[in-house]
């Protein structure tokens, strides 16, 4: 009898140990419970995250009716895309996405050239009052973008640019785009791990700096130029009161749509002749408030979604953490 | 002789290097003197006057010296209400936002299969968010992640009554804090990536807790970014299109009682503050940095 006791429990200690070896692992780091724990984490953090954008999603899919229905909370009575349909009229799609990509695009351009450049000036010579420099940007960067925009305004005003698309890539191409500051700063981190060597050789080979700048320096830089080029793109196609000051009205991007988009949707039915007091799914309300939202950043998530695992690479190798 | 030659050499191509920097920052010095120096100088100027436009005259000044400033502080209440609020949600946010971060990035930084996944979720508000959608989100519920019944009861259950109004009042605000938290993100997981994996397992040999290892290794080596990352969230949130401060100085310039004049001193005023919350959480988070190393 005893004898079985002590095989039992013998038995029991070796699997116990086993079993607790494959739970919590060797470490602290590589156990089941800390896996699931880990995973759990993340997942609920993850739909956190997404949560707005599902709920989005789903109500914009759903008609009037469901809206007001109790029991619809997240499945629409039936699949439908009228609240689509409807806002892609109102948000004037698919010229206005051609409007954004062209001036967001050719923004992040000038704001990519003008950074690097000005971020390998700084990076690569010594120049007096380096430190004024700096305390300058960074001043730049925490001001409000309401506190220049007044004279700025008037400015381009008096060189008759205002309107024009040089009134947002002149402030680009000198390096005081949106957030122009902060990309400066990124290049300025890359350019500074060149080693000098490279630059020395190229000097002996009877370079001089233009050749340097764009032969060495640049494509050692790519990484930058993909976080500023994605980064970049996403800031000017989400900036409303700055484009909308500087052009004047007369280009209409989609974010500049999606702001007034109660007012365009009204102007639309209106016009188009269809009554909205009869047919309930025309009025406007939240479906169709986040079926416009959704329209407005869909271009940006499919580049997000094509770009990513270069963006997340360069951020990687980028030198954004050193100071 | 031949080191006169040589020194001589030297200072020239000090001189050539430095007018070359100068040619590559010039088109930043012409940006910073049209668009930053002389804006300022002039916002400074519209503020003491009382700005006026006719169509023949074009712009009329009138010195007011600090009335605009006045108006603002005594006698109208919009901006004084706007800052506080601003104040307030930005000493609140700041920490949450920074502490959500580094767990984030540390999750992210695990040696986890499927966190480049779980990356593509947690960097996509750096790219899509902006004010409209943001306020779009907000103002119809969509932030507000809804506690169903079981949640609920639990919650109610574990928690004391009073406070269970606090925590529900988390769950609306916590997809909106958590989608400030994009770039803070990145920024620590970047900080993460390059910590020397040799010195976790040092500590893992030596027989460190995690706990310790965190607080020991992790931190000291993210300490110095805080700070840095606390200024990027002020000044985004400060610039974010949702801010309604911003909203108060863009309908000030066409307001007729208003005007150019005060909309340029709310500008000014709420730059100064912007800047003295700035510095002061910049300056806190810097005094401790000492602390912990």
């Amino acid at each position: 009898m005893k004898n079985i006791i002590e095989k039992v429990n013998s038995f029991y200690n070796k699997n116990i140990f086993k079993v607790k070896r494959r739970l919590l692992g060797k470490h602290s780091s590589d156990g089941l419970v800390y896996k699931v724990i880990m995973y759990f984490l993340l997942i609920v953090l993850g739909f956190v995250f997404v949560y707005p954008l599902i709920y989005m999603f789903s109500i914009s899919l759903m008609s009037n009716i469901d809206l007001v229905d109790n029991t619809i909370r997240w499945i629409p009575s039936k699949l439908d895309f009228i609240n689509y349909r409807l806002t892609m009229v109102a948000l004037d799609i698919p010229k206005s996405y051609f409007v954004s990509i062209f001036i967001a695009g050719i923004s992040t351009l000038c704001v990519m050239f003008s950074s690097a450049f000005i971020g390998y000036g700084l990076a690569r010579h010594r120049i007096p009052f380096k430190k004024t420099i700096f305390a300058i940007m960074i001043f730049s960067f925490i001001m409000p973008k309401t506190l220049f925009f007044i004279p700025t305004y008037q400015i381009f005003t008096m060189l008759r640019i205002k309107g024009t698309l040089s009134a947002i890539l002149v402030p680009a191409l000198t390096g005081q785009g949106l957030n122009g500051a902060f990309f400066i700063l990124i290049f300025f981190q890359f350019f500074r791990m060149i080693p000098k060597q490279l630059e020395e050789s190229a000097i002996i080979d009877g370079a001089n700096k233009f050749q340097i700048f764009y032969k060495i320096a640049v494509p050692l830089a790519i990484p930058a130029f993909i976080i500023t080029g994605v980064y970049g793109f996403s800031l000017y196609w989400s900036e409303t009161f700055l484009l909308g000051i500087y052009l004047d009205g007369n280009y209409t991007t989609i974010t500049m749509l999606l702001n007034n988009l109660q007012d365009n949707y009204g102007t639309m039915i209106w016009s188009s002749g269809l009554d909205s007091a009869r047919q309930s799914n025309l009025s406007f309300t939240e479906s169709k408030l986040f079926a416009g939202t959704l329209l407005s950043i869909i271009p940006l998530m499919i580049m997000y979604i094509f770009v990513q695992k270069w963006f997340v690479e360069s951020i990687d190798k980028s030198g954004i953490t050193g100071e | 002789m031949n080191s006169l030659i040589k020194q001589n050499r030297r200072m020239t191509h000090k001189k050539r290097e430095m007018y070359s920097g100068l040619i590559f920052i010039f088109p930043w010095i012409i940006g910073v003197l049209t668009f930053i120096a002389y804006p300022l100088f002039r916002t400074i100027y519209f503020s003491f006057n009382n700005v006026q436009y006719s169509g023949e005259l074009g712009f009329i000044y009138n010195w007011v010296g600090f009335e605009n400033y006045h108006r603002i502080l005594r006698i109208d209440v919009d901006f004084i209400l706007e800052i506080q609020n601003f104040i307030i949600k930005t000493i609140t946010f700041v920490p949450v936002v920074i502490a959500i971060s580094i767990i984030i990035a540390m999750l992210l930084n695990s040696k986890l299969k499927g966190t480049s996944f779980f990356r593509l979720i947690f960097f996509l508000p750096i790219i899509i968010l902006n004010g409209q959608l943001l306020q779009n989100i907000k103002n119809n519920g969509g932030m507000s992640i809804k506690v169903g019944g079981i949640v609920f009861n639990i919650i109610e259950k574990i928690v004391p009554y009073y406070m269970t109004e606090a925590i529900l009042l988390l769950f609306q605000m916590v997809s909106e804090i958590m989608w400030y938290s994009g770039v803070p993100i990145l920024i620590f997981l970047a900080a993460l990536q390059k910590v020397d994996k040799s010195i976790y397992e040092a500590a893992q040999i030596d027989g460190a807790s995690s706990w310790n290892i965190f607080w020991k290794i992790t931190l000291p080596e993210i300490y110095p970014l805080i700070s840095v990352t606390i200024v990027f969230v002020i000044v985004f949130l400060a610039n974010f299109g949702d801010n309604s401060i911003n909203e108060l100085i863009i309908s000030a310039r066409t307001n007729p009682s208003r005007r150019e004049g005060y909309a340029s001193a709310l500008a000014i005023l709420y730059a100064i503050i912007q800047t003295i919350l700035v510095i002061t959480l910049y300056f806190i988070f810097k005094k401790r940095e000492k602390g912990v190393m």
